[in-house]
């Protein structure tokens, strides 16, 4: 947990808001000083004025109590604000640095984790760790003084007092513990069970279909009712603790409290103590049991994020990508759209070990040729344009362009070289223009409609509200033709000379496909296009077909070579041509 | 205890009737929320009556007798409040179930296509979690009007009958302070709106960073969108902690508001002790009771949040809390014959949507196989869909001589069977995925759909459990266990789409083989993109993407459709490798 990035957000937060930790020091000391006043002032009260029955400053002892209320609400104001801005600076701290990670993390983490398990990570891992920090470190730190305060204030009145609170402390200590765990439990109990519920509605809807259509909605729901019931039984047990706790504690106090008082009877004499002390102890006693029930809740707070700090220093210790060349720039690279030589170098890939995705991929590709990969699903065509794009690296061997490895080039000039369009148009949070620039600032307007209207988009966008800065809220403005066409706006509109398609027309209907292709055909004048499909290999006039079979390349050649001596793609073709799957 | 049980409740969307439910429990919550918070004020003054006792130099024996009272006495007290709490959380916990159960109940009624309409499933899971918090306010407020309101009460009037004039300055603070937590409560909401609706906007953010994190990668977008996140973190954190300090720190003030009055307490009540109108006890009696009574008021805020969340909660669930549903279960079918006709059939999603099949007429009878093919997107799985009954369809398809959609939802269920794609298992035990609580023999059914060699390897057999959606049986396994249930009942029309993608062809020809000889009284509706199976089916409807269909016995279809010979050949030639799936 050493250099775990958790705690370096803490510390980090610590150094940098010197002044403020200071202040909260203080406070807290302020606070845990001020509330041990009032029963100093009452005992002074009785003591001073009332047993003797004398007036003298009555008036003045009425000020400092109220002085003494005043002080500790302010502090504990001060202290609550304090807490609060402390945490919530971790918890910015700490999302600033898992964004960051985010950034360099290895491309191979998002196909293995669903975002919203990720964005869980953001948002209620790094809360809980927050209020652990915050609620739980902070107010214990609070809470243990406050405790020694008051063990520290009775000893005052009495040492032989001062000695049976410190034997009381640790057994209400354990009282409670032993309360907190058997709860704690329980809810534990009780949180795979609503786990169980949850999952059978989600089930129910899922399987709605097939419920209905067997007229199982009884059966379903008397299997609800018999998890609910579960789940009831457990709720009972951790109600039946959280009933009887509090009141087993006032018990407790109230029998401390008759102890002490019959203790310093003068009959007994035993702790020689006034009856202002008397008093004074019992509301001291009385204010023992609040930090100490506190103490308990904070432990356990602390233990249940405990899980969310360990998942999101995992995180960040996921692997990242290596470091990229940073001088590498997209014009010295590839210096004219005439001269591209795209080569991939023996190259293979895993995930684990011993599974090849791809092996031994040898191919040169030349400028503005058309190539298209086809073979089964799975097969690993995808992953192969990761490779090309740099976004993930070959286990052997290197893809170069004019004899740069691409994996060396940074992030923000692949826009520059590729232009990737993909089966699911991916819809960002803003405006049509964003759509198309992805929020870049170095892409002007003119750009951004410049590339809509090749793709056609142009006249469609002009009947929209605002035009290019609509925004998208929903995707249903856009077909699903129109999204692939603006998908296709997005990786020109810088205007790359390699375009990487990936199984674009899988989801269009045949006409919206036509114009698809018509505008790649357009394209291609000037593009070196690399794609993955069967059916495009005809309509864009591939030069080159790729077969891809078990991570190999199979065969590979001109399409009307390949349909004279490859039996599988002329019956590809065939199948593909009839659409049927 | 009383016994457990989750029933229905009638007009649940009134919230009184949740207290009209549970006349009981909320009998025991007002006797025993009643009898706590009267004999609280005991406990303070029996405190201030063991102070005098030691103060008056009363014997031992005295002091002891109190003493013993006074724990007496507190015991008593904390028992009414064990059983108090007990009830008011009894009462939350049947409210929580019925709600649940009426949820549960409404979603599983609704229509399938209402259900497929939106994204009604997160809708939902929110709406039961929303339960929670709605339940949760209706406790707290349950609790408070007794801990606070009758509390309050209670020791107000003990002050009175104590000293009037005391009380009367004294207590005047404390409804300022409640004025002013009520005042602030709209601040306070407008800042905590403020911050959820940023919370929820960088969430969104965050997802999307994830979601589409290759788009940016490959785009190059990431730092310049990691920048951008900073300052809305930056944002979220100012945000956070104007609503926190609001919502939390303020309660030390409001309490310093309200204990204003203590001076005035102190001094009079302190002359009053000076003049022997009161005891020392009486005063810490006095004291005691003023600072609760100033604490519960400084509480009251929070009782005010949880109230108007709890409200707005509650319009959330209310839209689905409908009157309890059953399904009709009279059945009038006639189950020794079977005729089906269908004629001019057409179907469509949705009122505005265009007809995915149309014109279709076709008869059948008990004992025969129809197969069903085309290409993709001809509308074979929608053919199959329309039997169901679950959706709206034009033309007509009749059932002995009476309209699908004439038959009530029942009767459909208890004629018509169909398995989908999807194989839409529960996560439950093989045998209950099967019978779905029918309770009947699955042996024989097991071995048609050749699964009794997979039982053997299993050491549960079938009570083995098939997690979450089938995920521990291979794909091939999951679709059997479906087919076993579709099977089960040999009902009169049992409709199959697709269900061998995942199986190989030798099991496939065994499983026809099986239907074909032992479901002779039902008939059977094949759909498949496979034509292998073709050459045993009865008669064959060969759907085309434009809409228009040929009928015909596998060799009428070879001898008449060049589309049907053509793909025969194809996929003879091309062997296996149409099992992509």
């Amino acid at each position: 947990m050493k250099d775990s990035l958790v705690n370096r957000s803490i510390v980090k937060v610590i150094k940098e808001n010197i002044k403020t930790n200071l202040l909260l020091v203080f406070v807290i000391i302020g606070a845990v000083l001020t509330s041990l006043i009032p029963p100093q002032v009452l005992k002074h009260i009785i003591d001073f004025n009332l047993v003797p029955k004398n007036n003298d400053k009555l008036l003045t002892s009425a000020f400092a109590y109220m002085a003494a209320i005043l002080f500790i609400g302010v502090f504990d104001f001060l202290k609550e604000a304090l807490i609060t801005i402390l945490g919530q600076k971790v918890t910015k701290e700490i999302r600033v640095e898992m964004a960051e990670k985010l950034e360099k993390i290895n491309a191979r983490f998002f196909s293995s984790n669903e975002s919203g398990v990720v964005v869980s990570r953001f948002t209620n891992d790094v809360d809980a760790i927050s209020s652990m920090f915050t609620s739980g470190i902070i107010g214990m730190v609070v809470d243990c003084f406050k405790i020694i305060g008051i063990v520290i204030s009775i000893w005052m009145f009495s040492a032989k007092l001062g000695v049976i609170v410190l034997i009381i402390l640790p057994i209400i200590y354990a009282i409670t513990r032993t309360f907190q765990k058997r709860m704690l439990k329980s809810q534990t109990e009780n949180r795979i069970l609503v786990g169980k519920v949850n999952n059978h509605i989600s089930e129910s809807f899922k399987n709605a279909q097939m419920i209905k259509s067997y007229s199982k909605e009884d059966y379903m729901e008397k299997k609800y009712v018999g998890y609910l019931m579960e789940n009831f039984k457990t709720i009972e047990k951790v109600n039946f603790y959280d009933s009887v706790f509090p009141p087993i504690i006032q018990i407790i106090r109230a029998s401390v409290i008759a102890v002490i008082v019959i203790l310093s009877h003068r009959q007994l004499n035993f702790l020689d103590i006034s009856v202002g002390m008397v008093a004074a102890t019992i509301e001291l006693i009385s204010n023992l049991f609040a930090p100490i029930e506190s103490l308990g809740m904070e432990l356990q707070s602390i233990q249940q994020a405990i899980s969310g700090i360990q998942r999101v220093n995992d995180f960040y210790n996921e692997p990242e990508d290596d470091c990229k060349n940073s001088e590498l720039k997209s014009d010295n690279i590839i210096p004219t759209r005439e001269k591209i030589d795209l080569s991939f170098n023996d190259i293979s890939f895993y995930y684990d070990e011993g599974t090849d995705i791809l092996k031994n991929i040898n191919i040169k590709i030349n400028s503005q040729e058309k190539v298209t990969f086809v073979g089964r699903t799975g097969v690993g065509k995808s992953t192969l344009f990761r490779l090309i794009m740099g976004l993930l690296k070959p286990t052997k061997g290197s893809i170069t362009i004019n004899g740069v490895d691409v994996y060396s080039i940074p992030n923000s000039e692949k826009r520059k070289v590729f232009g990737y369009v993909n089966q699911n148009f991916h819809m960002i949070k803003g405006t049509v223009a964003e759509q198309v620039s992805l929020r870049d600032k170095s892409i002007t307007r003119e750009q951004i409609e410049d590339a809509l209207n090749f793709v056609g988009l142009s006249d469609y966008v002009a009947t929209l509200e605002n035009g290019c800065d609509t925004e998208v809220t929903n995707g249903n403005i856009f077909s699903q033709g129109q999204k692939q066409l603006l998908a296709i706006a997005r990786a020109i509109v810088t205007n790359p000379p390699i375009l990487l398609l990936d199984e674009i027309t899988a989801n269009l209907d045949s006409i919206t496909e036509e114009k698809v292709v018509s505008v790649l055909k357009k394209a291609g004048e000037a593009h070196t296009i690399l794609s993955i499909s069967h059916r495009l290999s005809s309509m864009i006039n591939s030069d080159t077909v790729v077969i891809l079979e078990k991570g190999r390349v199979k065969n590979m050649g001109s399409p009307e070579m390949l349909l004279q001596n490859d039996e599988w793609y002329r019956s590809h073709v065939a199948l593909e041509k009839l659409t049927w799957s | 205890m009383a016994k457990l049980k989750i029933e229905p409740i009638k007009e649940p969307n009134k919230m009184i009737n949740y207290w009209k439910k549970e006349k009981f429990v909320v009998f025991c919550i007002i006797v025993f929320g009643l009898s706590f918070n009267i004999s609280t004020v005991l406990g303070p003054i029996y405190q201030g009556k063991l102070i005098d006792s030691i103060l008056n130099g009363g014997s031992l024996r005295t002091t002891v007798k109190i003493g013993i009272t006074f724990v007496a006495i507190i015991v008593c007290i904390q028992v009414l409040r064990y059983f108090k709490r007990f009830y008011v959380r009894r009462f939350a916990n049947n409210t929580s179930a019925s709600m649940r159960l009426m949820i549960y109940n409404n979603i599983m009624h609704k229509s399938i296509s209402e259900l497929g309409s939106e994204n009604i499933g997160n809708l939902m899971t929110r709406a039961i979690s929303d339960v929670d918090l709605c339940v949760e306010g209706m406790r707290k407020f349950t609790t408070e009007i007794f801990d606070t309101g009758v509390l309050m009460a209670a020791y107000i009037v003990s002050m009175f009958i104590y000293d009037w004039k005391i009380t009367l300055f004294s207590t005047l603070f404390i409804p300022v302070a409640m004025i002013i937590a009520e005042k602030l409560k709209s601040v306070i909401y407008k800042y905590s709106a403020a911050f959820r609706k940023k919370s929820s906007e960088v969430a969104d953010i965050t997802y999307d960073a994830i979601e589409n994190s290759m788009v940016y990668r490959a785009n190059g977008m990431e730092s310049q969108n990691r920048l951008s996140y900073n300052d809305e973190l930056e944002d979220l954190k100012d945000k956070a902690v104007k609503a926190d300090i609001l919502e939390s720190s303020m309660q030390p003030i409001y309490n310093v508001i309200a204990m204003i009055g203590i001076i005035i307490v102190i001094y009079l009540g302190g002359t009053k002790v000076i003049n022997s109108g009161w005891t020392v006890g009486v005063f810490s009696t006095y004291i005691t009771m003023f600072i609760a009574t100033a604490k519960k008021a400084s509480k009251a805020s929070k009782l005010f949040n949880s109230v108007q969340k709890s409200q707005v909660s509650w319009k959330r669930i209310k839209p689905y809390l409908t009157e309890y549903e059953s399904k009709d279960t009279s059945c009038h079918i006639d189950r020794d014959n079977t005729a089906l006709s269908v004629k001019n059939l057409g179907f469509c999603y949705g009122e505005s949507k265009e007809n995915i099949i149309e014109n279709i007429s076709f008869e059948g009878r008990k004992g025969e196989i129809i197969g069903v093919t085309g290409p993709i997107a001809s509308g074979k799985s929608t053919l199959g869909l329309s039997f169901l009954g679950l959706y709206p369809y034009i033309g007509s398809i009749k059932i002995d001589g009476k309209e699908l959609k004439d038959y009530s939802e029942y009767e459909r269920s208890q004629m018509i069977s169909y398995l989908g794609h999807d194989p839409q298992l529960l996560s439950d035990t093989i045998y209950n995925n099967i019978t779905l609580g029918s309770g009947k023999d699955i042996n024989s059914v097991l071995k048609d759909v050749c699964f009794d060699t997979d039982l053997k390897s299993m050491p549960e057999g079938q009570d083995t459990l098939v997690g979450n959606g089938g995920v521990r049986l291979s794909g091939g396994q999951q679709s059997r266990i479906a087919l076993a249930r579709t099977l089960i009942n040999k009902n009169k029309i049992i409709v199959l789409d697709d269900p061998f993608s995942a199986v190989d062809m030798k099991t496939e020809e065994k499983i026809i083989k099986n239907i074909k000889n032992n479901y002779k009284n039902s008939l059977i509706i094949l759909i498949s993109h496979r034509l292998t199976i073709f050459s045993e089916v009865n008669q064959i409807i060969l759907l085309h993407g434009d809409k228009t269909a040929e009928y015909g016995t596998h060799n009428e279809l070879m001898k008449s459709s060049e589309l049907y010979r053509t793909i025969y050949n194809l996929q003879c030639t091309n062997g296996g490798d149409n099992d992509e799936r």
